[in-house]
Formats: structure tokens, sequence, C-alpha cells
């Protein structure tokens, strides 16, 4: 899912370089430096790959620390 | 002269937006809410001598002196606007500048520094402007605020290029089922934009490129988190722009409209890059096209609507070369009448001017003043006698207060405006300001 994660990130960024730079300890919003709509559009796409849906109200900026803390907040969505 | 008080809060649209309005999805973002609440600091452009600014944070000493020593005289506050034990339940970032003026405790730093009968200059009318112009005695005269809140949906301007006989690619909706019928109608030629009544670039404009995420939308909208909302959304196919620009003018109480510039921009996906003078060649076509009185048009038509005061109208040159001249009106001072006011303030011949943003993380508490002293060192801080370098324009934006901010990184941004020669001294000036921040302990985002 890492690997995932990082890809569609890249796609967002319109950066393929990502995909050499980011790995499981890049912070979405620092390392990845992904803005306020880029990240709504990058929920929207993962809401997609994964076949999940977040609650966008309730989401916390805490789960975008890390692309692992992230990609763990999937996995937990996905098994519901 | 009258004094005029310079204060404002540069996240208007989040202010006029109605409560019972459905919202895209969203998610909240304090710190990004601290960064464009301190860019207030920027409106000390607008300031002639002995003027007052005010802002949220107040600015810091270094930055202030840096101002004055560019011949910017003006006074102003140098702490932090902050409710007082009175209001102790009041959640002060909830609030817009004038409102928080309009609480003050008796005795703080603006009844000092406020003369009476001063006029009132906002970056844009808001809720609490007008109770504040009671409050410190300023002179009324501003427009009516539910009349600026109209005049700033994306509706109002959608509805201008109709009355003005422009051409109209935008659909309002006002249910679901609408948004999913036009949408789905839309998406067969490509991707389209669902536009938020108040929103701004970077927040309140969604892209749709799928159908799937058209009902993902449609979904949000339809739950609790929007239950019993109005639902008003504009809807427009993405156009494949070449250029981005926009044109300020003034229209005065008499309904005198004044230009003042254009300048063109350049964006990073939706939201605001770097603003520079416009090319020859837009100018040429802008004259060509008639789009001067198009502009006066749109300033008649607000005068005649009950507003005054100034105004941006965001354009676009699109890739086929025709002109899309009225894209969003936005009743309110800009970034790029920020831009404007320093070109006329440096006023120096041959000069090349752009404003930038650069977007920052910080690890610890860093010294403004020490940043300012490092580009000095380094060559680059404008100075009158040099005519050439960086102006930084907000001392707060690079480190804002966010409240009950967790460890670690905190993010920023440094607004500054460029003065160059040439591109290679433009280029020259951009590396020296990237070194300089790193060297100051900031990591540049991008």
């Amino acid at each position: 899912m890492q690997q995932k994660v990082i890809e569609i990130i890249a796609e967002i960024k319109e950066e393929p370089g990502l995909l050499q730079t980011l790995n499981g300890a890049s912070d979405l919003t620092l390392d990845a430096a992904l803005d306020s709509l880029q990240i709504i559009n990058f929920i929207l796409r993962i809401e997609d790959e994964f076949d999940i849906e977040v609650d966008f109200d309730t989401f916390d900026l805490e789960h975008l620390k890390s692309v692992d803390r992230f990609s763990a907040y999937v996995a937990g969505l996905t098994v519901r | 002269m009258r004094k005029a008080v310079h204060c404002g809060s540069l996240e208007s649209e989040r202010y006029w937006r109605e409560e019972d309005l459905a919202a895209l999805p969203s998610i909240p973002d304090a710190r990004a809410l601290a960064i464009v609440q301190a860019m207030d600091e920027m409106l000390f452009v607008f300031c002639r001598s002995g003027d007052i600014l005010l802002t949220r944070h107040g600015m810091d000493q270094a930055q202030y002196d840096y101002l004055q020593s560019l011949k910017y005289s003006f006074k102003t506050n140098m702490n932090p606007l902050i409710l007082g034990a009175q209001e102790p339940d009041t959640d002060q970032n909830a609030l817009n500048v004038f409102e928080l003026l309009g609480r003050l405790g008796p005795g703080q730093e603006p009844d000092r520094l406020i003369p009476e009968g001063s006029l009132l200059e906002p970056f844009a009318v808001l809720p609490g402007t007008e109770e504040a112009v009671r409050r410190y005695k300023l002179l009324p005269g501003l427009p009516d605020e539910q009349t600026v809140r109209t005049v700033n949906t994306k509706t109002y301007s959608a509805a201008m290029r109709d009355r003005l006989s422009l051409p109209n690619i935008a659909r309002i909706v006002h249910s679901v089922e609408e948004l999913l019928q036009s949408g789905q109608e839309l998406l067969e030629k490509g991707s389209f934009l669902i536009k938020d009544e108040y929103g701004v670039s970077g927040k309140g404009n969604q892209l749709v490129d799928s159908d799937r995420m058209l009902r993902r939308i449609a979904g949000y909208l339809e739950s609790s988190r929007n239950k019993d909302k109005r639902i008003r959304f504009v809807l427009e196919p993405l156009l494949n722009r070449e250029t981005d620009f926009s044109c300020q003018f003034h229209i005065d109480a008499e309904g005198q409209i004044s230009i003042l510039s254009v300048q063109q921009l350049v964006n990073h996906g939706f939201a605001f890059g770097e603003s520079h003078s416009p090319e020859p060649t837009l100018l040429e076509t802008l004259n060509r096209e008639g789009y001067w009185e198009i502009m006066h048009n749109i300033g008649r038509e607000l005068y005649a609507d009950g507003y005054h005061g100034d105004v941006c109208v965001d354009s676009m040159l699109l890739r086929d070369g025709s002109l899309a001249p009225l894209v969003e009106i936005n009743a309110r001072k800009s970034m790029s009448l920020i831009k404007h006011n320093i070109d006329r303030h440096l006023k120096h011949e041959g000069m090349h001017t752009c404003l930038i943003q650069v977007p920052l993380a910080t690890m610890g508490e860093v010294c403004y003043g020490e940043l300012l002293q490092r580009l000095e060192e380094a060559g680059i801080l404008f100075s009158p006698a040099e005519g050439e370098g960086v102006i930084p324009l907000s001392s707060g934006t690079l480190q804002p207060q966010v409240p009950s901010r967790s460890a670690g990184s905190a993010k920023g941004k440094l607004y500054a405006s460029l003065a160059y020669r040439n591109e290679d001294r433009k280029n020259r000036l951009t590396g020296k300001l990237e070194e300089s921040l790193l060297r100051n302990g900031y990591t540049i985002l991008r």
C-alpha cells in the first residue's frame, strides 16, 4: 500500500521525482508539500483506489504525518 | 490630509460565507488559517505618511524598522490584539480583525493609535466593520456589508457575464440532482470545476474529472454535514488556460472608475504562486479585445448595485488565443493590488518587480530579525540605495501563532517582493534567498 500511496502523491503533485524521494517516513504536508486542496484531491483518489470512504469532518491531519501512518489509517478503513 | 487606518482579514471569504450554505469537502487546517491571518501585515503597502496599520498579531520590531528605512512611515501595534478576561469563552481565531477590534477592552493599543475622525481603509468590508467604525469614531462611507457579500459571490460573477453579454459557460445548481445532471453533461466533454459561492484559490474550487468523483461529492453534499443546508454552486468546464491575470480598479464614492493595474499570475495548481507585471504582448491583446471597456462596464454595474471601493477582476488568456475577461469579481483589495502599490513606491526606471511566496517549515523558534540580517549579509536585502533586492513583506507569516500546536515542525510562508534589473539578476536573488532561508533553519516546501 505504501508504494501506491506514494504513486498517488506523485500524481497529485505532478512530480514523478517524488517516487524516488518519498518513503514510509515522509510527511505528506512537509516532505510531499501537499496543500489543502491537494489533500482533498489526494484523499478522493485514495478513496477511489482502495474503495473506502474517509470522513472529512473528523479527519485528523496527524494521519498525514507520515506515509506509513496514513497507510495504516487507510488499512484500518479497508477492513471495516 | 486625513489619516487612514489600514486593517483587514485577508481570508475575507471565510467571513462572508453564510452558515446555511452547503460546503464541499475540506479539512480544517489551523496552520493554514494562521498563515493567512498573519498576512494582514502586508497592508503596510497602502499606508501613506502618518497612517495607521492595525494587525492581528502585531508586527515584529525588526520588520517595522526595516520598512521605516524604506520610507514607509506609519504607526502600528507591536502587540497582538487579544481579548481580555471579559470574553473568556470566545475563540479569537474565529473572529475577523474588525470583530476583534470591536470586542477589545478599553485602553488597548488601538485606542491610543487611532485618531478620531480617521478614514477606515479595510482590505474588505466584513461583518463587524461598521461596528468598528462606530466604536473608534471613524468616518462612515463604506459600502453596505450585505452588498459586499452579494457582489463577491460566484453566482454574481456568472450573472454579470450575462448582463454584459459576455460568453457565459457557468451553470448554477441548487440541488444535488441538478449537480449530478449538469455534472454528467459536462463530464462528457471533459473535466469541470465546482465552485463554492465564496471559494478562493486553493479552497472551495473542486476539480471533477470522473463520474465516481462527481457521485462522491454529491454523496458528501447529502451527508449529515450538509443536512438542511442550501445548495448553490457554480459549475464551469475547466478552461484551457494559457495565462492567468487580473485587473485592479477603484470605484470612488461618486462612481468614478480608475483602472490601476494589470498583474500576471503564475499559479501553482489553483493556488497563488507569483505575481508580476504583464508582458507587452498581453497588454496588446487586452487593447485589441476591448478589455478595458469591459472592466469599466463591470465597475459601472457594481456601482449601480451599491458597491464602491477596490475591485480585482480575475481574467484568463486561453490556449486558443481567446480571452476570458471575467472569470471572477473580487470586490476587495487583493494580492495583486499589494504588488501594484509596492511598484508605485519603488518607482525605479528599468527595474522589474514580482511578488513571490515561499512555503516553509521550521523545527524550532526562528528569529525574524536574524533572517533580515542574513539577507543583508548576503547582499540581497532591498535598500533604496541599491534599488534592487528582496523586500520581505510580513514577519508573522513565517512562523505564525497556532493555538495548541503539537510538537515538531511548524509551517509558514515568506511573502516577498523582488526588484531586479533582468532575469539573470532575478535568478541570483531567488537562489541566494533560498540559501539564506535554509541557513536560518527553514525548510522550503515545494
